[in-house]
Formats: structure tokens, sequence, C-alpha cells
């Protein structure tokens, strides 16, 4: 199938006033995302998802590699009629009230002023902020702002959805709502991808993973087939058994019915994505972002004889 | 002590941020530049040129400095106070009281830092300037080339330091290729000052217009009350109002004498706007540098009164407002 | 196209409203325009007062309008690149030059507001100052002097030949002035201007003519209310500072002469009534003047450019007014583009620092030519090829800065002087097209190119 994106070798580096590189953010980077998938593109603070996400919408220009968004260059005007983007922070107009918001993004996609109000109306009553339709974007909540970032994002139908953060600062209902919206889109064919730090998230509704750690692809696949774990074998008995696991299954079907299932134990995302992170750091490859996190600080800790007192003491502000 | 180490860290904190702006450098070094120009492109006026070298020079310290002083005030308060900087400070043991007072203090040192620099590259382009010596050997009309040639050159010397130490030792361009201007300018009046007009070694000559110098302090004065209402404007409303209401302020400031003063006679109120609003005059003295005047010491004290009382006055009103200011 | 570029610029109006800018500028007009002219005085006369009210009006409005552009126009990119929130518009189906264009219209939109604002409250002005018994002229002077614009038609040109230098050159050596050897060209500005200085002066019982071609159809707005007149500026040489003398106006195609005395003219800029029905619609205008003092020291010099001129009615104030406002409109249009190319590449402070630094440019390229004097020879190569490379550097300001200010006619038209259409076309076409769609492209390119997600942006 034709992907949705495509990267090959893609590089960004961040260069100072002399053009000397500063940060590889992106080092070579191969990605794949298929029409109609949902994909999740993880890594710790500073690996480079933003950067990714921003190389791929056009705001930022690659320092080498290629980059394809739906089989085209990204900053193409074309490419950006079918893509809506949610940043990972609110970037709206202060001054516009919600309504007024969603209603100028849809004038930039040349939409029809009949379809735009009910597309509004419409997308208004899904993020549930109607009664706050009329009130300036700047005096909303993070939240509120987040949902009203979601609306704008859809007000054009996205055939390519790229969510950065969605979930972040949303409460529980927020996080199901936009669970549920994103399924209800991957049924429709539409492309998502997502980024997240929340990895229950990203298991709940992607179809494939990539995980990045300083800039480079450490992982990339579907979800079961990474969590799972060919090395041990997980029976699912109704009972005790043994042997092989074709010939296991085998038997153990014919001897307790079709129900039984044999397969691989399945590990938690935050063991995997944990351990391809510290699998990464023992390449001891310098860092771009964020470094080796060394614990809770000495002075945080409650001692076996009290709390912590630091030399020459005083434990003044 | 604590309160006081906090007080030097959140002032070094606010002028080390108004020294980073790139504005800043900007600023300073196209007021140098301008002032070094002055003599040259004044030439030939008669013997005039050391006057209007003079005024020109002030003129262009007052003007710039309140560019200066006016963003650095407008922006550093405005932009903290809904940028969220503000609320991480005052989360701390950190009173707004102390917050607002070292804000202030950061701002004026860095008017005071601008208005050293200022000062030496007047008292220089004065030097540089045409004037008339009655000398047998070396008389007629001598302009001093050489200075002007090492103010110049201390100009691009302090950029092109600047840039290397950028590139090298990743030093910020902007604070240090200010520092370095500052430094250059220093070194230049130091050496000249060891050298007569027409360029022969004279050991502690120091053939400087010394009668600038309370000149530039009392603008430096109005610098100091001009931050105090930028600020006090800048806990009410966001940087650009400000900066449009310090203009407001400086014009009705400048002609205050003239639109107030000439009434006050007449009518309560223009006594009163008269006595309330900001009196540049008071602090602009080029005029009485003429014909050889000298601002006298008893003038400098007084104005300094002014300036103190009318800055403490207006940082009580400023620091009120910020009280009851929403930050964050 | 059009409507993203309608909601971008009406995206734009709403931030100018909403930063306060446009309110402060507003308030500030508000205050120039109605509290300056109405406390600057001017001669005593109404027609004096009308012309200062529209020369203050307009140009108050010019400097607080065009400051106010710049600074929004700054603003208006680089705030938002600033602070995020042109990622979002950069992610739409739009172009860089839609955005730009959006912007640039919106702001415009808002200074014609301004703009209109000021031209009503002067009409306000002029509608009383000529209902009411200001100055002791009264209103009808108002509307005759000031409020019927009238075309100038200046004397056929009287430019020195090189003939004429060469016979002065020639007389002075004579006469040992000039030493042998030293030639033509080394003394040639200053032979030029005696010579200016020699035919502006007319000596007591001497005279002088002027011939001033009227084009056919020139005639088609003069009548007995709307009269044309002969303008002159001219200055006494005598200690007493008044002119006294006789002035002839005549007309070879229409048969006529007319003489009026020109008695006891103080120093400074007269005019002098035409009957209607003396001058042709189309033909020669002789002008003389006969200086009819006996005091030797008492020469009339007529100094002004032109010396004399003739001024004929032509159209109505109200189209001056607007040609004038369309010329204002054309330098906002590139106070706005240069402001909004500045906030495409720079942060708001610096954007706003060269932008305010680039029309104080081009305005002091304009002096340019007045700083001639030659640098001494001691200064040394450096500075004589600074000065040099300054001086080439000040004639590319003036060739690029010079239309820009050119499009102002506010003097001409508080001078009674008609505005042209032409005048007003050609601002229209370069100051409101050519400037902003040069910067618009510049300023489009950059944006594009720029890296709207760069770190820390």
């Amino acid at each position: 199938m034709e992907p949705a994106v495509k990267t090959r070798g893609l590089t960004k580096v961040f260069a100072d006033f002399w053009c000397r590189p500063r940060v590889r953010a992106v080092s070579g980077l191969d990605l794949d995302i298929v029409r109609g998938e949902v994909f999740g593109l993880l890594g710790p603070n500073g690996s480079g998802k933003s950067t990714t996400i921003k190389l791929l919408l056009g705001l930022l220009h690659p320092s080498a590699g290629s980059v394809e968004v739906l089989s085209r260059r990204p900053d193409d005007v074309a490419t950006k009629k079918l893509i809506g983007y949610l940043p990972e922070e609110s970037y709206l107009y202060r001054y516009l009230t919600a309504r007024e918001t969603l209603d100028f993004y849809g004038r930039l996609f040349d939409i029809g002023a009949r379809q735009r109000a009910e597309r509004t109306e419409q997308l208004l009553e899904m993020v549930g902020l109607a009664q706050a339709a009329d009130r300036p974007v700047g005096e909303f909540s993070k939240g509120m702002a987040r949902r009203i970032g979601l609306a704008q994002a859809l007000i054009n139908d996205p055939a390519l959805l790229v969510l950065d953060e969605p979930t972040s600062g949303l409460d529980p209902i927020g996080c199901r709502q936009i669970k549920d919206l994103i399924v209800a889109l991957a049924k429709r064919g539409k492309t998502i991808l997502l980024c997240s730090h929340l990895l229950a998230d990203v298991e709940d509704v992607c179809d494939r993973i990539a995980i990045l750690y300083n800039g480079r692809l450490r992982a990339q696949g579907r979800v079961k087939d990474l969590l799972r774990e060919s090395a041990r074998v997980r029976i699912t008995l109704p009972s005790e058994a043994a042997g092989p696991e074709e010939k296991l299954e085998e038997e153990m079907r014919r001897r307790f019915g079709p129900e039984v299932e044999v397969g691989h134990p399945v590990i938690e995302l935050e063991s995997f994505f944990l351990d391809v992170v510290q699998k990464a750091r023992e390449g001891h490859e310098p860092d771009s972002g964020v470094g080796h996190e060394a614990g809770v600080p000495e002075y945080l800790r409650e001692t076996a004889a009290g709390p912590y007192v630091p030399r020459g003491g005083g434990g003044e502000c | 002590m604590l309160r006081f180490r906090q007080f030097t860290a959140l002032a070094a904190l606010a002028a080390g941020e108004s020294l980073r702006q790139p504005i800043f450098l900007l600023l300073s070094l196209t007021c140098v530049a301008w002032m070094a120009a002055l003599p040259v492109v004044l030439m030939h006026k008669f013997g005039e040129d050391g006057k209007l070298v003079r005024e020109g020079a002030l003129a262009l310290h007052f003007v710039f400095g309140i560019l200066v002083t006016g963003h650095a005030a407008s922006w550093s308060l405005a932009r903290e106070m809904r940028g969220g900087t503000a609320a991480a400070v005052l989360t701390k043991p950190v009173g707004r009281d102390m917050f607002y007072l070292a804000k202030y203090a950061g701002i004026v040192s860095v008017a005071v830092a601008f208005s050293v620099c200022a000062a030496l590259a007047t008292l220089l382009s004065e030097r540089v300037s045409e004037r008339f010596v009655a000398d047998p050997v070396l008389g007629g009309y001598v302009t001093d080339w050489n200075t002007a040639r090492m103010v110049f050159s201390g100009i691009i010397v302090s950029l092109v330091v600047a840039g290397v130490l950028n590139y090298r030792w990743r030093f910020p361009f902007q604070s240090s290729g200010f520092g370095l201007l500052a430094g250059m300018l220093l070194l230049t009046f130091i050496v000249r000052g060891q050298f007569d007009i027409h360029g022969r070694l004279s050991p502690m000559l120091w053939a400087y217009d010394w009668r600038i110098v309370p000149a530039s302090l009392l603008i430096t004065l109005a610098l100091a009350v001009f931050a105090a209402i930028a600020l006090a404007l800048s806990t009410r409303f966001p940087a650009a109002p400000t900066v449009a209401a310090c203009c407001g302020v400086l014009l009705v400031g400048l002609v205050s004498d003239y639109v107030f003063g000439t009434a006050a006679s007449r009518s309560f109120a223009a006594a009163t706007l008269h006595r309330v609003l900001p009196n540049w005059q008071n602090f602009w003295m080029a005029d009485a540098l003429a014909d050889g005047g000298v601002i006298p010491g008893w003038y400098l004290l007084e104005a300094a009164t002014y300036a103190g009382v009318y800055s403490a006055a207006v940082l009580a009103l400023g620091l009120t407002f910020f009280r009851r200011s929403d930050v964050g | 196209m059009l409507s993203r570029i309608t909601a971008l610029a009406v995206l734009a109006m709403r931030a100018a409203v909403r930063s306060r800018v446009f309110v402060s500028t507003m308030v500030a007009l508000c205050v120039m325009i109605v509290w300056v002219p109405l406390n600057v005085r001017g001669d005593g006369t109404a027609a004096g007062q009308a012309r200062i009210l529209i020369h203050y009006t307009l140009a108050l409005a010019l400097v607080v309008a065009g400051t106010g552009a710049v600074w929004t126009s700054c603003s208006a990119v680089s705030q938002e690149i600033e602070s995020g929130e042109i990622r979002l518009v950069a992610v739409k189906p739009v172009r860089a030059f839609e955005v730009w264009a959006g912007k640039w219209l919106g702001l415009m939109a808002l200074n014609s507001l301004l703009l209109l604002l000021t031209a009503a409250v002067l009409c306000v002005f002029l509608f009383f100052l000529t209902r009411s018994s200001w100055g002791g002229d009264g209103p009808s002077t108002v509307r005759e002097r000031v409020l019927t614009p009238r075309r100038m038609y200046e004397p056929v040109s009287d430019a020195v030949t090189e003939e004429a230098f060469l016979d002065e050159f020639t007389r002075l050596r004579e006469e040992g002035e000039i030493q042998p050897g030293v030639t033509p060209e080394s003394v040639r500005e200053p032979i030029m201007q005696r010579i200016m200085a020699r035919r502006a002066a007319v000596g007591p019982g001497e005279s002088k003519h002027w011939t001033i071609n009227v084009p056919a159809g020139a005639m088609a707005w003069a009548g007995e209310r709307r009269k044309s007149f002969i303008g002159f500026r001219v200055a006494s040489a005598s200690w007493a500072g008044r002119v006294h003398g006789e002035w002839k106006v005549s007309s070879p195609a229409a048969d006529g002469e007319w003489t009026v005395p020109a008695t006891d003219y103080a120093d400074g800029y007269h005019m002098i009534d035409l009957p209607g029905s003396l001058l042709p619609d189309g033909g020669a205008v002789v002008v003389t003047y006969l200086n009819g003092s006996r005091d030797e020291s008492d020469a009339a010099v007529f100094s002004g450019k032109p010396p004399v001129a003739l001024l004929v009615p032509s159209g109505a104030f109200a189209a001056s007014l607007a040609r004038t406002l369309a010329g204002m409109l054309s330098l906002l249009a590139v106070l706005t583009a240069l402001g909004l190319c500045a906030g495409t590449i720079f942060s708001f402070p610096v954007a706003a620092f060269a932008s305010f630094s680039m029309v104080l440019i081009f305005l002091l390229g304009r002096y340019q030519g007045a700083s001639s004097e030659p640098l001494p020879p001691d200064v040394g190569f450096m500075m004589a090829f600074a000065e040099g490379v300054g001086l080439r550097m000040a004639r590319v300001v003036n060739m690029v800065g010079g239309p820009v200010f050119r499009a102002v006619t506010i003097a001409q038209l508080a001078d009674g002087l008609a505005v042209p259409v032409s005048r007003a076309v050609l601002s229209v076409l370069f100051l409101a097209g050519l400037y902003p769609t040069a910067l618009g492209a510049a300023a489009s390119l950059i944006l594009s190119r720029r890296e709207l997600g760069e770190r820390g942006k």
C-alpha cells in the first residue's frame, strides 16, 4: 500500500549563528506510515519526536534526507489541504472566540460558509465547548485550549491527522474522548500520527509504533509484535500442560476443546519502552535531549537517621 | 543578609536579561557610532563644532537612553508578568515589593551602564571636533583625527572580538559586545588623555571638556525617573501600550514648561499639572554649557533630589499597582 | 485565495485593535488633530488659519498614523512567530504571500480608517471656518485663497546658457577678477550663482519680464468667482524691507493689458488678483514687474522657485483633498510593507528599530545634496574613501526613498495649489503598488524559507 508518510535518511541538525552544527535532533530516520493506520511515535524528552513532526509538516527544513507526505513535499499547499495538526502547545489566537477560531481556520481551507458553520457547531459539540463558543480562547484553561486545538485540526476532515501529545492537559473524560475519536477516525480510513508520552494511550489505540532515542529510530513495528516475547512461551490452559507449542496446542485442543490458546506472552509497553531506551543508552552516544536520570537527589530522600541534613548544617532556603 | 542577596540576585538578573537583548547592543552601537560621526559630519562650522557636537551628542544620549530604558522596563516586567516567569519567582520566598524594586534597580544599572558609554563617547567626540587654536606653530582650525580613528577602530574591534568570543567560547554576543564597546571607549579615553589635540605626548593632560560630565549625569538622572515611570506603567499595560504611554509622558514632559508653566499663574489645573508631570527640561542643561558656562554642583544636587523624590513617588505608585496585579 | 486573504486581513485588523496600539494611535491622533491646530495661531487671517489647519492636521495625522503603521506592522508577523501562532497558519493550505497580503490589507484598512477620520475632522474645522467671522479677511478669502485649488503655471525657463556663462567668465577675466590660468570649469559654480543672483534682482527703475505659456483648456474652471492670481516671492535689498513698483500682465492672444500698482510689499509671498476675462484659454501671458523705487539700494529680489507663477483655478478642493489623502495612504502603504518585511526577518524590537532607522535614513538621504563641501586634505585615505562610499550610498537611498516622500502633497493643498490627478495616480501605482509588491515578494520568500518551528521560537 502507498505510504501516507515516507522518510528516508531524514536528518535535522540545528546550527548556531555561525552555521556550525549545534544539535543533531533527528538522524537518518527511515519511517513508513501506511495509509489508514494509527501510528505512534514514542521517545523520551529531547529524542526528536516533535522535530520529526515539524519536519513532516514543513515547519522545519531537513538538513539531509527526504520526506514525502501523502506522496508530495510537506510544504506543498496541496499536501496541507489534507492534513490536520494538533500542536503540543496552544498556538491559538487569544483574542478570537472558540467559534471564530474554527471559522477562521475553516476559511483558510476555502470551506463554504454553510459547511463551515455546520462543521463548527458539530466540532464545538464534539469537544464539549458549545457553552463556551463565544468566549475568547485566551480565557480558556489549558484543557479547554487543547479541546479547541483538536477541533481546529479536524475542521477540514483531514486524511492525515498529526496529534502531538493529544491528551496532555486533558481530564480523564477528555482523554477517553480523544481515544474514541482516534478509533472512530481510524475506522473511516484516516491516517493518524500520534506522539505521546502516555504509553497506555498509545498501546490502546496504535496499530504500529516507532521509538526514537537521541534522534535515531530504535524500534518500529506492530504493537503486538513488538510486545511479544518470543524467547518464552506462555500457555494458557484451563489446567496443566507440557510439550512443543504446535504439538501442545494440537494435543490440548484435541484433549480440551477448541477454546484452548497457545501463544507468546506479552509484556507491558512501558517495560518494552524502558528496555529499548536502556539498550540505546548502553551505546554511550552523546545525548542531544534529556540525559541519564540520576534518581532522587540525596537531599530529598528520607534517611534512616531522619530527614537529610546538608554538610555545614542549616536547612535554609 | 538573605534579603540583600535576593535583591542583588534579582537586580542582576534583570540587568543581565536586558543586556542580552539584541536591541540593547543595537541601540548602544548606533548611539556611539552616531556620536563618533558627529564631528566628521559637522566639519567647517567656524569654531562652532564643539558646541554642536556636544549638544548633538547629549541629545543622542537622551533619546537613545530613553529607548534603552523604556524598552528594558516595559519589556522585562510586562513580559515576565504575562509569561509566568514572575509567578515562578514570586512563589519563592520573595516579596512583591522586593521583586519590583530589584527590577527597578536592574533597569537603572542598565541605564547607568549605557550612560557611561554615552558620556565617554560624548567626551571623545567633543575632543575630536574642530576648534580654533591660537598657537604660533600649530595654530588655526584643528581636528583631532587620531582620536576619531581610535574611536571608530574601537567600535569595530569590539564587534570583531565579541564575534570571536562567541565563535570560540560561546560567550553571548550582545553582552560581551557591549562590555567590549565600553572597554574600548574607556581605553581610548585613557590613552588619548595622555596626548594633546595635536597628537603630542603630554602625560596626564586629560584634555577633555569635563563640563560634559555633569550634563551627562543629569541625563542619567532623567533616565532613572523615566525607568520608574515605564515600570509603573508596565504593571498595568502590555509592552506595546506601555511604550506608547512612555512616548506620551516624554512629550508632555518636554513641553511642560511651555504648555503648563506659562499658564501656571492663571490656572490651578495648569499649575498642578506643571508640578505633577515630569519636567525633562530640568535635566537638559546642554545650553548652559555654551559660552564657557558650567553646571554648578548645587544644581546637580537639586536635580538629584528632584529625580530621587519623583522616582520614589512613582515607584510607590507602581508598587501599589503591582501588589494588586494578577501575575502569571 | 480571496477568502483566505480576507480571513487573514480580518485577523490582522483584530490583532492590531486588540494589541491596543491601534487604539493608542487613534487616541493620539484625535488629541493631535483637534488640540494642536486649535492652539497654533497663524498670521491672524482666516486664510492663514485655514492653511495651518490643513497643514498641521494632515501632517500630524501622517506622523501619528505612520508611526502606528510601522509599529503595528512590525509586530504583526514577528510576534506571531515568537508566540508560535503562525505555526497553525503555516500548516494550513496558505501560501506565504497570502499571509503577507492578508496582513498588509488588514493594516491598510485600518490606515484608511485613520485617514478618513482625519479628513472628516478637517472638513468640520474648515466648514466652521468658512462660516465664522474669524480673522479680518472673512470666510470668502478662505474659499478664494485656500479652498479653491489652483494649478501653477511657471515661466519659461530662465536657465543660464553656456554662452552667457562664457561671456561672464570672459568679462570677469578682462576686469581682472579672475586670474590668468584659471579654467572656466573651476569657477563654474560661483559664476553661475552670480548670474542667477543678478537675474533675480530688479534694480530701481528697471523692469523684468516673465513669459508664461497657458495650455488650452486651462481656464475651464476660472470665472468671476474663481479668480486667477499671479503669485510671487519677493525680498527687498533695502533696510526697510518693502518693495514699491508696478505689475503689468498682458496677453498677446487676448489683446489685453492689465496694470496693478505693487506698492509697499513686505518681504514674503504675495498674490495679486487677475480679472477673469484677461487671460486667454491657451497662449502666452507676459508678466512684467517695474521697480518704481528711486532709492539706489532698493532692488527687488525675486528668489522663489519659480520667482513668479500664474495660478489658475483647477478642480474642486474635495478632489485635491482626496488626492492628497491617496498620496498619504500610499506612503502608509510603503511603511506598512516595510514593517511587515522587517517583522518577517527580525524579532519585534529589532524590526521596529530597523524600520524606523530606514525611515530616518530615507529622510536624511533627501538632504545629501546639500552637503557638498570637500574634505580637508589631511583626513587621510580611509576618511576620504568613507566619504566617497557614503555619498554614493546617499544617492542610492535618495533614488529609492525620494519618490516615497514626494507623494506627500500636504503643503501644496495648504497653499491652495491643485494636486494633479497624475501625481495621485503615480503615487498609488508606485507606492501602493510597486514598493509593497517588491517588499511583499521579498518578505514572502523569507517567510516561506524561514523555519517557523525552530527551537526556542
